[in-house]
């Protein structure tokens, strides 16, 4: 990645020259189409606000500030990636604010009852377990999608890991067009499922 | 409801929440119907949440690797006077050794050329056994080399490559995937070779020029790739995204 990518880019964060909305707009789709040295002028652009108020404002530790602004940063890329936010009313650094906050409310919610259960139970397994069986279900797709044959492996994870749009996978393999891809891509999914089932009740 | 890509395409709408509020009427009721809906619905819930769990796991991981760039940038500010005066008078012998060495000398900045390929050489996948039926070559044969190709056994495939290479219908895509099989060997000058020997204008074309770069970055004629990546970026090929990358690597200022 550029060094000086801060000074970078046809898309970069001009607060003074262009209206909010349009200047978000231009942001949203440079996000849709993954591209990275705006999600990392972003990263950048809001990072240390985000860090002190979290730190400051909400008692939290400046490593935990981190991870959760990571996590702010996850949640604002997909929801605009999967065209669940096409449009933002406030200025990205309120947006991703607004993520953070209901991040930390989560995450004080969540060691709340982590404590009462342990408190109850004095056995932390469950919690363990919850995660072992989100990491078993990543790990389970995830390596059958590795083990799919090509072009079933490169359409899969370039559709739904990198992000690619139909158009850009189908001129990537040649594909007369885009509906005969979209048939091709369900038939590799079916076969993934398929793939992960069979392979999910043998491990039982 | 029986298989079909339709109704994939109505599942995965539901798990977007993209349906309208009749679509969704309509695929609850399903649900309720039919059982074996049910399961397969429940099944491609699983399988599409691993998917949307890894995407936000390699986000998050893209993340990290930001901050830890942020961090080898950083100076840490915590020298004493002393400190600043020493530090000083070192600093101040080697900008004049750099600006002395820059008078007498061309340097480059250094490009761990080595490391940026690795990064970003990736083999191109096989898309061409199901599409030579027009060919005269056994696509038996093809497919017998390709699969070669496909595990990886690049020997034995690039031996393959070599005897199809004949067919003057497939020689492009041969040299093609014989270049990248060279390449994945780390015998970047061969493969720069068979890049070159290609039709400039093919099915191939954009393929061509990404490995043909990847390949001069192998050799750090670096130059040259920087010419190419441009022109990647000029065509707007798929590779327009990764060639915007490379170049900035291959230009630190």
């Amino acid at each position: 990645m550029s060094k000086n990518v801060r000074y970078l880019t046809s898309y970069t964060i001009d607060k003074y020259n262009h209206s909010l909305i349009k200047n978000n707009r231009n942001i949203i789709k440079a996000i849709q189409q993954n591209d990275k040295r705006v999600i990392q002028e972003l990263y950048y652009d809001n990072r240390d606000y985000f860090l002190n108020w979290a730190s400051k404002e909400n008692h939290i530790s400046f490593e935990d500030a981190k991870d959760l602004y990571q996590d702010a940063m996850v949640v604002l890329i997909q929801k605009i990636q999967d065209r669940k936010v096409e449009r933002i009313f406030v200025s990205f650094r309120a947006y991703i604010f607004g993520l953070g906050r209901q991040l930390i409310r989560n995450k004080i919610k969540e060691e709340f009852k982590r404590d009462k259960r342990e408190g109850i139970f004095s056995d932390r397994s469950l919690l363990l377990g919850e995660n072992h069986t989100e990491d078993n279900r990543i790990g389970l797709v995830v390596s059958q999608l590795d083990s799919l044959p090509d072009p079933c492996r490169y359409i899969l994870t370039h559709f739904y890991l990198k992000n690619l749009t139909y158009e850009e996978i189908a001129v990537s393999l040649q594909y007369k067009s885009i509906n005969s891809l979209k048939v091709q891509k369900y038939r590799c999914l079916k076969y993934l499922k398929d793939r992960v089932f069979k392979n999910k009740v043998k491990n039982i | 409801m029986k298989y079909n890509s339709k109704k994939m395409h109505f599942i995965e709408r539901y798990f977007n929440e993209d349906l309208s509020k009749e679509e969704l009427e309509f695929f609850e009721l399903e649900m309720q119907r039919d059982e074996e809906f049910k399961i397969e619905v429940t099944q491609y819930e699983y399988v599409f949440g691993g998917l949307k769990e890894a995407r936000a796991r390699k986000l998050k991981s893209d993340f990290k690797k930001i901050e830890d760039q942020l961090h080898s940038r950083r100076p840490k500010y915590n020298f004493s006077v002393a400190s600043i005066m020493r530090y000083g008078a070192v600093a101040t012998v080697a900008v004049l050794f750099t600006i002395a060495a820059f008078n007498f000398s061309n340097l480059e900045p250094v490009i761990e050329t080595e490391q940026v390929f690795s990064e970003y050489f990736r083999p191109y996948p096989n898309v061409i056994a199901p599409v030579t039926r027009t060919t005269e070559v056994d696509d038996s044969d093809l497919k017998h080399v390709m699969s070669f190709y496909d595990a990886k056994e690049y020997d034995a495939a690039i031996e393959g490559f070599d005897k199809l290479l004949a067919d003057v219908d497939l020689k492009n895509e041969m040299l093609f995937y014989k270049g990248v099989a060279l390449l994945a060997k780390g015998e970047a000058a061969e493969a720069r070779d068979h890049f070159e020997s290609m039709d400039q204008i093919n099915n191939f074309s954009n393929q061509r020029k990404w490995y043909l770069s990847l390949a001069l970055v192998q050799l750090n004629e670096i130059t040259d790739a920087k010419e190419l990546l441009n022109e990647i970026i000029r065509d707007k090929s798929y590779f327009m995204i990764y060639a915007k990358d490379l170049l900035e690597i291959l230009s630190p200022k």
